[in-house]
């Protein structure tokens, strides 16, 4: 006679069998990444593309490349973390390829930007999570948690705090 | 990208050597005379195809790691800059970050593996046992391994970024190769292993503190097996001779509806040890014991000095 964990397990692992038992929780301990002290950079490595301005080519680098001779050796003094490449592409508009610790791959158009602005995309990309830039509609940083259900002027009911919602 | 010939272009950068004040900053090759515009058209540069494109893997070296090219350079200062993982030499971090699967007599790495995982236990298990001194061995257990099992070890590891650092058989193809995360996890140990012969018990343990322990549990009760929290409960008390708990219904509403609520504590004497809710007198019964076992077993103490002190 199979003890109750044992059965549950044994339902869990039932090849064919509708998954209705709930799985084993994740147990494992959770980061928070800059909370103790210690914070890690998301971002690994920042490719840096450009097609240098000649005759008859090369134009929409010219603030790229501005950016590379002025600003760039601060901003590599300023990032240790980030590995940065700096790489001539012929016939291809300037850009920018930051690679994340998770291994996602952003790519940043830089054509016809001033060094200003490239500058500017830089430290966006190397402080960012991923690249990618979210709009927080609701104008708060952080969400408090269950806030669509209880800041609605009809709340859902729960019995636990049924007396202290307010009924006009 | 496919590697085209970078154009003749006025003298832009300048070469950085391996190891200059911008380890993490590498230039490509430049060429130091300005070219005339029918010179565009002809191709002398003899730049190696590595600088132009990404790196490419390099082939199973021998035993002797020296480092080749800046963009190992580069790499592996941005990851020491990362991490704030500082060994003596770039030798002994690229001997750590090579896993076993990546060539013939990889034997340094496994044995740092092995190093490293035996001394995060030890610095993690030794923090929490003081840190929840009444905690049953089981669970004092089952959280060491949250903190330092493959699952926690794995997300450290890519949160450092070391999967797409170290090298191992995947390095050899640009495909996608199983495994990459458990072995991102081996390599983590063994750069622990190789950070405690290379630097020491505190670096490392320091590193271990910041990094590991400063992650957090969500929910500890997950970590006690409570099958039966009330006979549990009645030995404890024996065990530190208190009296014997009885449970009381300290508050009710909504006994006939359909969302009772039961507020239920558990009194040892006219002490309250646990309390709890439920939508039967049953359940808030289970919830009361199973709050006065928590309250117990997982009293935390704040400031401890730990026994690896004096040898640090």
């Amino acid at each position: 006679m199979s003890t109750p964990r044992e059965l549950i397990r044994k339902l869990q692992n039932a090849p064919g069998l509708a998954k209705r038992i709930l799985p084993v929780k994740d147990l494992t301990s959770r980061g928070h990444n800059g909370a103790g002290l210690t914070f890690v950079p998301h971002i690994t490595k920042l490719v840096l593309r450009y097609d240098h301005p000649r005759l008859g080519a090369g134009g929409s680098s010219t603030g790229m490349v501005a950016f590379l001779t002025s600003q760039l050796p601060a901003v590599a003094r300023a990032r240790p973390y980030v590995e940065i490449c700096v790489q001539p592409r012929n016939a291809v508009p300037p850009h920018l390829l930051a690679t994340y610790a998770s291994g996602k791959k952003t790519l940043v158009p830089c054509a016809g930007l001033s060094a200003k602005e490239v500058a500017a995309k830089v430290a966006f990309l190397c402080d960012s999570m991923d690249g990618e830039e979210r709009n927080v509609k609701s104008g708060r940083p952080v969400l408090t948690a269950g806030h669509q259900l209880a800041e609605r002027v009809d709340p859902v009911w729960d019995p636990f705090t049924a007396e202290h919602t307010f009924r006009p | 990208m496919a590697s085209r010939t970078p154009p003749l272009c006025a003298p832009l950068l300048r070469r950085t050597r391996c190891g200059g004040p911008f380890p993490s900053l590498h230039y490509l090759r430049a060429v130091h005379t300005s070219p005339l515009p029918h010179q565009l058209q002809q191709s002398p540069i003899a730049l190696s195809s590595r600088t132009a494109t990404t790196p490419s893997p390099s082939p199973p070296s021998t035993t002797t790691t020296t480092i080749r090219h800046p963009h190992e350079t580069a790499r592996l200062a941005a990851f020491t800059a990362r991490t704030g993982f500082a060994v003596s030499s770039p030798e002994v971090l690229k001997q750590a970050l090579t896993h076993r699967s990546y060539g013939p007599g990889k034997d340094a790495s496994a044995r740092f593996e092995y190093l490293g995982e035996r001394v995060l236990d030890l610095y993690v298990t030794e923090h929490l046992s003081l840190k929840y001194p009444d905690m049953p061995a089981r669970a004092l257990a089952s959280v060491v391994r949250a903190y330092v099992g493959d699952n926690a070890v794995q997300k450290v590891s890519v949160q450092f970024g070391v999967p797409l650092v170290m090298r191992w058989k995947g390095s050899h193809t640009t495909a996608q190769v199983e495994g990459q995360k458990a072995v991102g996890a081996s390599v983590l140990r063994s750069l622990l292993g190789a950070l405690y012969v290379d630097q020491g018990a505190a670096a490392t343990r320091r590193f271990i503190h910041a990094h590991f322990l400063s992650r957090t549990i969500d929910d500890l009760s997950a970590h006690l097996s409570l099958t039966n929290p009330m006979p549990t409960l009645v030995r404890l008390t024996q065990r530190l001779d208190k009296i014997r708990p009885v449970s009381r219904l300290l508050q009710e509403t909504g006994r006939l509806s359909s969302a009772p609520v039961f507020l239920v504590g558990i009194y040892s004497g006219l002490e309250k040890i646990g309390e709890g809710a439920g939508s039967s007198k049953s359940a808030a019964e289970h919830s009361a014991a199973v709050n006065a076992l928590c309250k117990y077993y997982f009293r935390e103490v704040k400031d401890f000095a730990l026994p690896s002190d004096s040898s640090i």
